[in-house]
């Protein structure tokens, strides 16, 4: 089965993290093979949030996401065909392990017990709340929504102006409080607020975003960040266009406290 | 010494901060939600390791209190099955942990099993070995092979786990094309036996009960379904083939 960029992404993501003295993976599952099962557990901790987020994205419920992590782990556990060290790296072996697991599934139930995408309620009143998260995808079709996030990013990034683009990447598209924002832009929580307002008055206006608008159904935009993950190199390519270097050395700062307060907890 | 500082944001970066910052994963705790301390570890849900749970790990799992180890035990039959002892003790009623094969069977629809459990329900205490194979992948009518890909005649042989039953399943050369099925019983008693051999699509079911007979080879049986094409029709591409040895009464 072909790697996805996710996958692709989480396993050099992984690494980079990883301090060299720790053991490898490759460490780990050696260990395990040969009896001890501590080693099993080690793996179960480097990985367990990264293969939850994995089917949390897809499955959309919280549950099944949690079952299908632990079906992946028991099949590592007892497959028959082991993982060979040193060949696509363990994370790439264990996520085509999760890839089957979720194929399964959707084979087993249908999509149909994916949590329902809820409508947004708010998107009646586009001056006031999260009106501007209120995106479209088709519901419940991973590449559209993969398709349909792709087009917004670069479609609606590029109509605004460098400012409003800044911010509603920043907020929407990253995820990032206010004061978050702010603080990598150099600006106070108001001014971003004011220009998310101008964006949205913008986009509003562009007729490219009223026609792929018109066609897809309005759900959540918490679907659309589900899809945003697919597309992790777009989007770090924006960035980097749209912010100064200054503005991104502050996002990696950043990056880097949710990091530690990652690995803390 | 000047040192660089990284600035560009990689793909890495940005995946990080989405998934330090879902709420969902970042309260996620380290364990399943239903887990107990108490509760076995998964690595302990191989089947070797179940077959060799101690007398301690066997209670919990039987009482586990959130139900955490039973879901355990059927996630790992998940893409194979449980083993076919289990599915008897299951079928008599003895089976400790009922939920996890309950769950296997509704839950994940497992009609294989289904089958298997239903076949040995309704034998009772009669029912001795029984051997299960599983037949999948397109049977286009032989006439076809002028224009397609020629496919291989259906042969599936299945040996039960205590090896005391054969049952293959082969399809004739034409012209009389039929589905045939043939059981050897090493395990026969020598007052003799039975063999209930149940063919079973998603939807219908065939069956054949055969009297086993001694050859100089041993116990043996056969029969026929029938017309392959119309038996194939009938059970659709993926079926299986159950046998279960039953041993004469008295």
């Amino acid at each position: 089965m072909p790697e996805t960029t996710l996958d692709r992404l989480m396993v050099r993501s992984r690494e980079a993290m990883r301090d060299s003295r720790e053991p490898s993976d490759d460490d780990l599952i050696g260990r395990f093979y040969n009896g001890d099962a501590e080693a099993f557990r080690a793996l179960d901790e480097l990985y367990r949030k990264r293969l939850l987020g994995y089917f949390l994205l897809r499955a959309r419920n919280f549950a099944i996401a949690e079952e299908l992590t632990q079906e992946t782990f028991l099949k590592v556990i007892k497959t028959d065909a082991k993982y060979q060290p040193g060949s696509n790296g363990f994370a790439a072996w264990l996520f085509s392990i999760a890839r089957g697991v979720l194929i399964d599934h959707f084979r087993r139930h249908g999509p149909g017990d994916a949590a329902p995408i809820e409508e947004d309620t708010k998107k009646e009143d586009p001056e006031h709340g999260e009106s501007h998260s209120v995106v479209i995808v088709t519901p419940d079709s991973p590449v559209g929504e993969v398709f349909l996030a792709r087009e917004l990013l670069t479609s609606v990034l590029n109509q605004l102006s460098k400012d409003c683009a800044a911010a509603f990447l920043l907020r929407f598209y990253l995820g990032l409080t206010a004061e978050e924002a702010g603080r990598v832009l150099g600006k106070t929580a108001n001014a971003v607020d004011q220009s998310i307002h101008r964006a949205k008055g913008d986009i509003r206006k562009s007729k490219s975003f009223r026609s792929i608008a018109e066609a897809f159904d309005v759900v959540s935009a918490r679907a659309v960040r589900h899809a945003i993950h697919e597309l992790l190199e777009d989007l770090s390519s924006e960035a980097n266009r749209i912010l100064t270097e200054e503005q991104r050395q502050r996002l990696l700062l950043l990056i880097g406290q949710d990091r530690r307060r990652g690995n803390e907890r | 010494m000047k040192t660089m500082k990284k600035t560009e944001l990689t793909p890495g970066d940005i995946l990080d901060l989405l998934f330090c910052r879902d709420p969902d994963i970042r309260n996620a705790p380290g364990r399943h939600s239903l887990e107990t301390p108490a509760c076995l570890y998964l690595t302990r849900f191989s089947r070797e390791a179940v077959e060799q749970w101690t007398e301690d790990e066997r209670e919990h799992v039987r009482t586990c209190p959130t139900g955490y180890c039973q879901r355990m035990l059927a996630l790992s039959w998940r893409g194979e099955h449980p083993p076919l002892a289990h599915l008897s003790q299951y079928a008599r009623g003895e089976y400790p942990y009922p939920a996890a094969m309950e769950f296997h069977l509704e839950h994940d629809h497992c009609w294989r099993c289904q089958i298997v459990v239903n076949l040995l329900k309704k034998l009772g205490s009669l029912a001795g070995a029984v051997a299960v194979g599983h037949h999948e992948g397109t049977l286009a009518p032989l006439e076809a092979a002028a224009f397609a890909e020629p496919r291989a005649p259906v042969y599936l042989r299945q040996t039960s786990e205590d090896g005391k039953l054969i049952v293959t399943v082969v399809e004739t050369d034409p012209p009389e094309h039929e589905l045939k099925v043939c059981v050897e019983a090493p395990g026969c008693p020598e007052t003799g036996g039975r063999v209930k051999v149940t063919l079973a699509g998603e939807d219908r079911t065939l069956e054949q009960e055969l009297e086993l007979e001694k050859t100089e080879s041993g116990w043996r049986a056969q029969g026929s379904f029938g017309s392959f094409a119309e038996a194939v029709a009938r059970l659709g591409q993926d079926w299986v083939v159950v046998a279960v040895l039953v041993e004469s009464e008295g």
